[in-house]
């Protein structure tokens, strides 16, 4: 599994930011508002603010979601693991794998969400309006 | 640490036993797990099938995570395609959810739970539930979700010989 370096969550205004593990989110995320979110990789950060409404990839891509009324803080991480016929009956072990972080906004009370989805090595991106 | 996740299948009389994380998924005329094909082979007939699989999620750790959910299952290679009269049918689907299956031994004719196309991309959403909805999750260990069950079907003109070995992706989200 390829972490990324940094999950920075705040969860108030002008709050210091804190480096907290994807573990830790959940508990996190009951106990408090998370306001912002940035992944770090290597030479890649992925970053969404709730109350803004907005995404900034790399420092450079940003996504205003005016239309979006009152919005909440959305995070997984997914896996997958793969199954095949016809594959020797001796090996088993079929392993899970990460194969997407994904971060975003979905509209309280309403289904409409815009998710920024990325690769398990933090290097490919892309949107998704759901899960 | 992710969670520990893995494949289950379910086989014989009611109410069966389990084999974690089987080898494969081949189908064919015996109700066992990683049964060999050229064994079992299913008789091309008008309205043939192998035996149903019947599979769960299995959940034995959460791994520091606090949920699991949005279960997708899928055929995600046709390993070079279906062959003439071959499909397979499942009880999975997005909407319409009929809710948890009970196990029940599997059989060899027109499957009574599967009646739905296989989906052969990634679902939009889940498309097997978790206590018996999709939108339901697992929060403690060990858990199983709903039984996704899968059954190939033949026709009269699907061709001898072995059929192209498909792979299934199972997918999940952690929390």
């Amino acid at each position: 599994m390829n972490d990324p370096l940094e999950i920075i969550i705040t969860t108030r205004e002008n709050q210091t930011p804190q480096i907290v593990p994807f573990e830790a989110l959940y508990q996190l995320h009951q106990t408090e508002v998370i306001t912002t979110m940035m992944l770090l990789w290597n030479h890649n950060s992925y970053y969404v603010s709730v109350p803004d409404k907005t995404f900034i990839v790399n420092g450079g891509r940003k996504l205003a979601l005016e239309q979006f009324g009152e919005c909440e803080f959305l995070y997984r991480r997914r896996n997958q693991v793969e199954v095949g016929m016809n594959e020797p009956s001796d090996d088993g072990g079929e392993k899970t794998k990460v194969v997407n972080w994904i971060i975003g906004l979905k509209s309280v009370g309403a289904d409409t969400m815009v998710l920024l989805q990325i690769a398990e090595d933090g290097h490919a991106w892309s949107w998704l309006d759901g899960l | 640490m992710a969670a520990t996740v893995q494949v289950v299948e379910r086989n014989g009389a009611s109410p069966g036993v389990q084999t974690v994380d089987p080898a494969n998924l081949n189908m064919g005329s015996d109700d066992s797990y990683e049964i060999v094909p050229a064994t079992y082979p299913i008789t091309a007939q008008a309205d043939g099938h192998a035996f149903e699989k019947w599979l769960q999620v299995y959940v034995s750790a959460l791994g520091g995570s606090s949920i699991i959910d949005n279960i997708k299952i899928w055929l995600s290679s046709l390993g070079g395609g279906w062959a003439t009269g071959e499909g397979m049918s499942t009880n999975l689907r997005t909407s319409s959810y009929g809710g948890a299956e009970t196990y029940a031994d599997p059989i060899e004719t027109d499957s009574l739970v599967a009646d739905q196309a296989m989906p052969e991309s990634e679902p939009a959403g889940a498309n097997l539930g978790i206590g018996g909805a999709l939108v339901g999750t697992i929060t403690s260990v060990p858990s199983y979700s709903d039984y996704a069950i899968l059954q190939l079907d033949v026709t009269a003109a699907t061709p001898a010989g072995a059929l192209n070995a498909k792979t299934f992706t199972f997918q999940y989200d952690e929390q």
